[in-house]
């Protein structure tokens, strides 16, 4: 049998490793999107209160 | 601004558990190849992660079918997540191929049909965000997406059938009859880890394409109040 410890080891840390860098991109987008949708919901709504007064 | 379906983390929490869950079977359920040695246990993942990928694209295509015949733009989201997150199963694919590749066949790359349908599967789908990015409306990356997305995923069957249509190097994992020499002869065990191991993946799958899904939705809401 060979001795391929190593590239296993090796296999599942790349496999894991590129999943998990995905999902913190993901998160990280995520996170961004979300918090320029408030910044930007806010200054709607204070241009839309400032055009009624 | 969409909220998080209480399915998605339900869908997340499941995924926690079964990705480790699966790690744990194919570590210490299944037996050690005879030949290869323990390497050989990152076919289970290697295998899972082109079936994901060959799936979202397959489901990229649908999205982009059902937006040509509907112009709704849920399906353009759709075609677009499944092609990244697919993009993502495909890069897993290639590269766990590569470090299973380099102590069996002594060489990292080797241009076999399988591999070079796969490099170019890959490429296609990646040349998509070019494509998207280099076209000004919503309207247009949408219609000319889903065009792209339909016609692409004419080398997913490539991809899959090339080792059957070709002389290769490269190990027939779901075997017939027909398909002779080559083929796994995997142990109950196996199968089980195998199979288990094609499940979880597809629920990973489902799980991201859905939460790329969501980051669209944010995005384009983000387009339509930045007037």
């Amino acid at each position: 049998m060979a001795d391929t410890l190593t590239d296993m080891i090796f296999g599942f840390a790349v496999i894991l490793g590129v999943l998990g860098a995905y999902i913190l991109i993901l998160a990280v987008r995520m996170r961004q999107a979300r918090s320029k949708y408030h910044v930007r919901t806010e200054k709607y709504n204070e241009s839309q209160e400032n055009s009624s007064r | 601004m969409p909220k998080k379906p209480k399915l998605l983390t339900l869908l997340d929490i499941l995924c926690l558990i079964l990705v480790p869950a699966a790690l744990v079977l194919i570590l210490f359920f299944t037996p050690t190849e005879r030949v290869m040695g323990p390497v050989q246990k990152v076919f289970y993942f290697h295998v899972s992660a082109a079936w994901a990928g060959m799936l979202s694209f397959l489901v990229a295509a649908v999205g982009g079918g059902l937006y040509l015949a509907q112009r709704k733009m849920k399906w353009d989201r759709l075609s677009l997540s499944a092609i990244e997150v697919g993009v993502v199963f495909g890069l897993i694919a290639i590269l766990s191929g590569m470090i299973w590749a380099q102590p069996i066949w002594n060489t990292w790359w080797v241009w076999d049909p399988r591999l070079t349908t796969t490099a170019i599967m890959e490429l296609i789908y990646l040349a998509y965000f070019i494509l998207r990015s280099s076209l000004d409306t919503p309207e247009s990356r949408a219609r000319l997406g889903a065009v792209y997305a339909i016609v692409s995923v004419v080398t997913v069957p490539l991809t899959f059938f090339s080792i059957r249509l070709f002389r290769t190097i490269h190990p027939v994992v779901i075997a017939t009859e027909s398909s002779g020499g080559g083929a796994f002869n995997m142990t109950s065990r196996m199968q089980l880890a195998f199979f288990s191991s094609l499940f979880v993946f597809t629920l990973l799958l489902i799980d991201l394409i859905w939460h790329r899904y969501i980051l669209a939705q944010i995005q384009s809401a983000n387009q339509e109040i930045g007037i």
